[in-house]
């Protein structure tokens, strides 16, 4: 079966005063049904630019230049803005963020708020059962429909949320640092859940993150986004197994793990986007860099399988 | 001065029955009173790293800025074995004046634990000027205290702002053991560090601890982080320490129902789990818990009885390096 | 105290780097010569503000020169005649000396005045003075010990006999206007309506002087009612020098006020904040009282009972303006002790004063330097409106006082737009340059942080 979301050469560059930042430089990427694919980057790899711009939610200075987003076949980025709101956007991609808890207005309930945006959509059926249902999904008490924001704990804000997004029945799921701001418990538990929305849903997920160890507990399949651009991606067990590229390398050994007895770190810094190196963005870092590496960007390749490396030493 | 019975000689910093409880509101509004600090007991052993560990809400960072003079004291009190003449701070005393070095604390946000706009030779030079220390003195110790973190010396005529949050980090740090502090307490301190700064800062911290003997208090909640840094660890929730012991007792054969359910739910490289619904055995609990007597994790716990509810069970020792607060033992 | 200088430097970068902040500061640099110039030019000037004799030989309440282009029939500058005096008899008592003028007079009205000048080596008994028009009218105006220039207005008596024998009356107030519609216009009923009498006039001056005096000089002014770049007052005083006067009197005071009210208004506030608890409790309250007096009122009554001097006047408006720097300063420094650096400080052992210097002035210098700016042209206003309700301190050139002038002369009523449109629009255009740089200066604070 094809994939239902196909990313092209995505390339999305900010317009600053210092210089044109290039958040996401030529990213690639397919999400099949019923699949988690797992983003991982640190802060500054352009994760959270790629999944607002999924969702065309760009404002300038900001502007995507080039690319195409194919869902199911379609080149959504065609679309008019009306087009993609009244289609697209929260119909068929939802998205949650880390920010999300914090996505209610305090002054209403979160019924309501969740009427509101069946209303919006024109939903067609009966809002308040459509409320219960939501919130069975999510696992709350169908009682959080009379609450207030305040009312709720993080973690239930955030599952409110979730039953937000879920409103319209979209295919595919963003989720962009969705724990974050949680507690451990309360992080696992909303994972154990989008595990099962997948499941009984048959849903759809991207799910970004720079905790690698949480996202080796959710991906099906892995790309791993440095300075703007995929470095590797492929299956995601072999990827932790047997990471190819060499910052892949360094980035498992960097994870905290409680069974592990040590961690090494990364020297260097993530260059400025606005003045990415020559050749791969990943050379002055890099361990194997090699004099063509320097001169270079290799391009991502095909090594082996589903495993695509973007490296000279392949 | 208050009676305070026997202090162990290998104990540097103590608590007994520490309260710190928050009061909000006053005549007309309704008094709000958030325990933050509930009937602690902490020996730190000089020269050890202890890590304390525990989720936000819990108090940990509240039981950390009390123990270094901070926070007031509602109840019970700190003692600061200096050695062998021991300070006592309760609720009406305040840390005196020429101790104030010797406890030292490093914050977690290296962005706003440091004045930006300061220049790096500044932000060095005045906390030692203040404790007295000649120009001389100061030079070297700054030399001494760079080249302890890692940073390097031609750093020093720089602004604070052309740092990265790891180099300011580390430009805490070296404030703070410039000082020759006898006992500092890390709050957070590699929370908002990217994952490859991380270990380097661990690292750097045991370091420390191994080359000059400082005692510290690890907090964090991250849980393999405490596992690099320190030997033991306390584990804390909602103002009360649940578990105590070496870090490889706690980790390996956690005790405490909430220690238990932390670590089944805490992230671990498992891709072959990831379509696996983790267990975590911790019930759902209503948000505005009423604060009882009784045990703090009362209403989220799967074992939970009525004895729970009415007193808070006390740390029993269960092994030779490891304690835990809970009816089951 | 290092970060302050670079706090003041970044600041003064910020300035310069924007376009409107450079012509700001290219403005003031403009003015502050301006007053430069003004003071060393005009000097002696500057005294004789107040002498009414010094300006004499001006046309009074005349248009700005510029207007001739636009109405050379109507609009015309001051045209002066100089003549050779004779001596007619001499006796060993006295001598008659005369001096003659003829001229031409083709303009669409007539001069704002007609004054005749002489200066002679010893006093002049008498002056008569046969003034001819083209179509042969004859008036004669008189006077005995006349002063040294003498509008012509002053030989009231024979001026007055004049008028009324032409028109019947003698009209309840005799002005320059009145003098040149009766000097230049037609006989008759309609002497004072205006018309001109186009042609060559001539004018017969005999004087009778001591013996062996000379004449040093003289000259007839026939006063346009145009001149100089923004007319003239009813004195006759350029408006163009009592405007140039008037700038650094208005610089001073704007500085002055500004200055001490931001500097006195942010250390309190800063401290206050900084300290909080009842100290700050306590300033903050007074600082609310002071903030909710009404500003004008008590100034005119501190102005009417007091006089006071430049200097007092700059104190008085600081008093009562303070309090609104120091309102944002407590504020911003209230935020500065929330900030983690703060309590770091406390736990190095750094004394409290220290951090002050270190962390919270920094913060609160670009506030200061911007409202200084901004806090200059309510100064200027302030200290204007009070010379305009007459309670400036004496003797001091202010547009302000010009416009209490103007008020007074009703120059509304009689169309002497120039007396209030200039020194009003200096008022505005000095505000404008303070106004650019303080704007520029908080957008840089609130843009960059």
């Amino acid at each position: 079966m094809p994939p239902i979301l196909s990313i092209e050469n995505l390339s999305i560059h900010f317009y600053t005063p210092k210089g044109v930042r290039k958040a996401v430089d030529r990213v690639s990427l397919e999400l099949n049904k019923k699949e988690v694919v797992g983003v991982a980057g640190e802060s500054g790899s352009g994760k959270s630019t790629l999944a607002l711009g999924i969702m065309r939610l760009i404002a300038p200075p900001g502007k995507i230049v080039d690319g195409k987003i194919f869902y199911h076949g379609d080149d959504i980025l065609r679309y008019s803005e009306s087009e993609f709101n009244s289609k697209i956007r929260w119909k068929k991609i939802a998205m949650i963020f880390q920010g999300s808890l914090n996505g209610f207005t305090p002054v209403f309930k979160i019924g309501e708020q969740i009427e509101e945006v069946l209303e919006v959509h024109e939903y067609k059926g009966d809002f308040k059962e459509r409320v219960k249902e939501l919130l069975k999904m999510v696992e709350l008490d169908p009682s959080v429909a009379d609450r207030y924001p305040h009312e709720l704990s993080g973690g239930m804000k955030q599952r409110a949320f979730i039953a937000m997004a879920l409103a319209l029945n979209p295919e595919v799921l963003i989720c962009d640092e969705p724990t974050t701001a949680l507690d451990v418990i309360t992080q696992a538990k909303i994972i154990n859940l989008l595990k099962t929305l997948k499941k009984d849903l048959g849903l759809s997920i991207i799910f970004i993150t720079h905790d690698m160890a949480l996202l080796s507990e959710i991906s099906d399949k892995l790309y791993i986004m440095y300075a703007g651009g995929i470095m590797e991606s492929g299956n995601s067990l072999d990827i932790y197994k047997n990471p190819k590229h060499p910052y892949t390398q360094l980035l498992m050994e960097a994870i905290a793990d409680i069974n592990k007895d040590y961690i090494k770190g990364i020297p260097g810094f993530m260059p400025d986007l606005a003045n990415l190196p020559s050749g791969c963005r990943f050379s002055d870092r890099c361990p194997y860099a090699m004099d063509i590496c320097r001169r270079k960007e290799p391009e991502l390749k095909k090594i082996e399988g589903d495993r695509n490396v973007a490296c000279w030493l392949y | 001065m208050s009676h305070v019975g026997y202090i162990d000689p290998n104990v540097i910093m103590e608590t007994r029955n520490l309260k710190v409880y928050f009061v909000k509101g006053g005549f007309l509004a309704k008094k709000q009173v958030t325990r933050a600090v509930d009937g602690v007991d902490v020996k730190i052993k000089k020269g050890e790293v202890l890590a304390l560990v525990g989720e936000s809400g819990s108090g940990k960072t509240t039981l950390g800025r009390t123990m270094i003079g901070l926070q007031k004291i509602t109840s019970g009190q700190v003692i600061y074995n200096r050695d062998g003449s021991p300070i006592i701070i309760d609720a009406k005393s305040k840390v005196p004046k020429y101790i104030r070095r010797e406890l030292q604390m490093i914050y977690q946000d290296p962005y706003s634990s440091i004045d930006p706009y300061m220049k790096v030779y500044d932000a060095l030079s005045m906390p030692l000027k203040y404790a007295g220390f000649s120009k001389k003195e100061i030079q070297s110790k700054i030399e001494d205290s760079l080249t302890m973190v890692g940073l390097p010396l031609d750093i020093l005529p720089n602004y604070v702002f052309q740092l990265s949050g790891g180099q300011r980090q580390r430009l805490n740090i070296a404030r703070a053991i410039s000082l020759d502090p006898k006992f500092l307490v890390a709050d957070e301190v590699v929370t908002m560090l990217d994952a490859s700064l991380k270990g380097e800062i661990v690292e750097l911290f045991k370091d420390i601890n191994r080359k000059t003997g400082i005692s510290m208090l690890f907090i964090t909640h991250e849980l393999p982080i405490a596992k690099l840094v320190a030997e033991r660890m306390l584990v804390m929730y909602r103002g009360k320490i649940v578990e105590a012991g070496s870090i490889n007792a706690v980790l390996k054969d956690p005790l405490h129902p909430y220690t238990k359910a932390l670590i089944q739910a805490y992230p671990k490289i498992s891709p072959e789990t990831k379509d696996v619904i983790k267990r975590i055995d911790v019930k759902e609990a209503e948000v505005a818990q009423i604060e009882s007597k009784g045990c703090p994790f009362y209403h989220r716990c799967p074992y939970a009885s009525e004895r729970c509810l009415q007193e808070m069970p006390k740390l029993k020792k269960v092994a030779s390096d490891h304690e835990v607060a809970c009816y089951l033992y | 105290m290092s970060s302050a200088e670079t706090g003041i430097k970044l600041y003064l970068n910020t300035i310069l780097k924007n376009k409107s902040g450079i012509v700001g500061v290219a403005m003031i640099i403009l003015f502050i010569a301006l007053s430069i110039y003004g003071m060393a030019a005009y000097k002696n000037v500057a005294s004789e503000w107040n002498n009414a004799n010094y300006w004499r030989t001006y046309p009074k309440v005349a248009m700005p020169a510029w207007m001739i282009y636009f109405s050379p029939n109507k609009i015309f500058s001051t045209k002066t005649f100089v003549s050779q005096p004779k001596t007619l008899y001499s006796s060993s008592s006295y001598e008659i000396v005369q001096v003659d003028y003829k001229f031409k007079w083709n303009k669409g009205s007539a001069p704002s005045d007609v004054v005749f000048y002489v200066d002679t080596s010893s006093p002049i008994e008498t002056i008569n003075i046969v003034w001819k028009k083209p179509d042969g009218a004859q008036v004669t105006l008189s006077q005995s010990s006349p002063s040294e220039a003498t509008d012509l207005l002053s030989y009231t008596s024979s001026l007055d006999s004049y008028i009324s024998s032409q028109i019947g009356y003698v009209p309840p107030r005799v002005v320059a206007s009145t003098l040149s519609k009766a000097l230049f216009g037609y006989e008759g009923k309609g002497l004072l309506n205006g018309t001109v009498e186009k042609g060559t006039y001539e004018a017969k001056i005999t004087l009778v002087v001591p013996p062996h005096t000379k004449v040093v000089a003289n000259k007839l002014y026939l006063e346009g009612n145009a001149y100089g770049i923004f007319g003239t007052d009813i004195y006759g005083r350029p408006l163009g020098i009592g405007i140039l006067l008037g700038l650094p009197n208005a610089l001073e005071i704007g500085f002055l006020t500004s200055i001490i009210s931001v500097i006195g208004g942010v250390i309190i506030g800063g401290i206050s904040g900084y300290l909080g608890g009842k100290t700050d409790s306590a300033i903050n309250w007074v600082t609310l009282v002071m903030l909710s007096l009404p500003i004008l009122p008590f100034l005119v009554v501190m102005s009417y009972v007091m006089r006071p001097t430049l200097l007092m006047e700059a104190l008085f408006i600081s008093f009562l303006v303070w309090s609104f720097y120091a309102i944002i300063a407590r504020s911003s420094a209230q935020s500065i002790r929330k900030e983690v650096y703060v309590e770091a400080d406390k736990v190095l052992g750094i004394p409290s004063y220290r951090t002050f210097f270190t962390h919270f002035m920094p913060r609160l210098t670009p506030f200061a330097i911007a409202y200084t700016a901004l806090g200059v042209p309510a100064g200027i206003i302030l200290v204007e409106t009070l010379a305009f309700l007459g309670l400036a301190p004496p003797g001091l050139i202010t547009w302000g006082a010009i416009l209490n002038g103007a008020e007074q002369n009703f120059a509304a009523v009689n169309g002497w737009w120039w007396w209030i449109l200039f020194p009003g629009l200096m008022i505005i255009l000095v505000s404008i340059p303070f106004v650019i740089i303080g704007f520029s200066v908080e957008r840089g604070i609130f843009g960059g942080r």
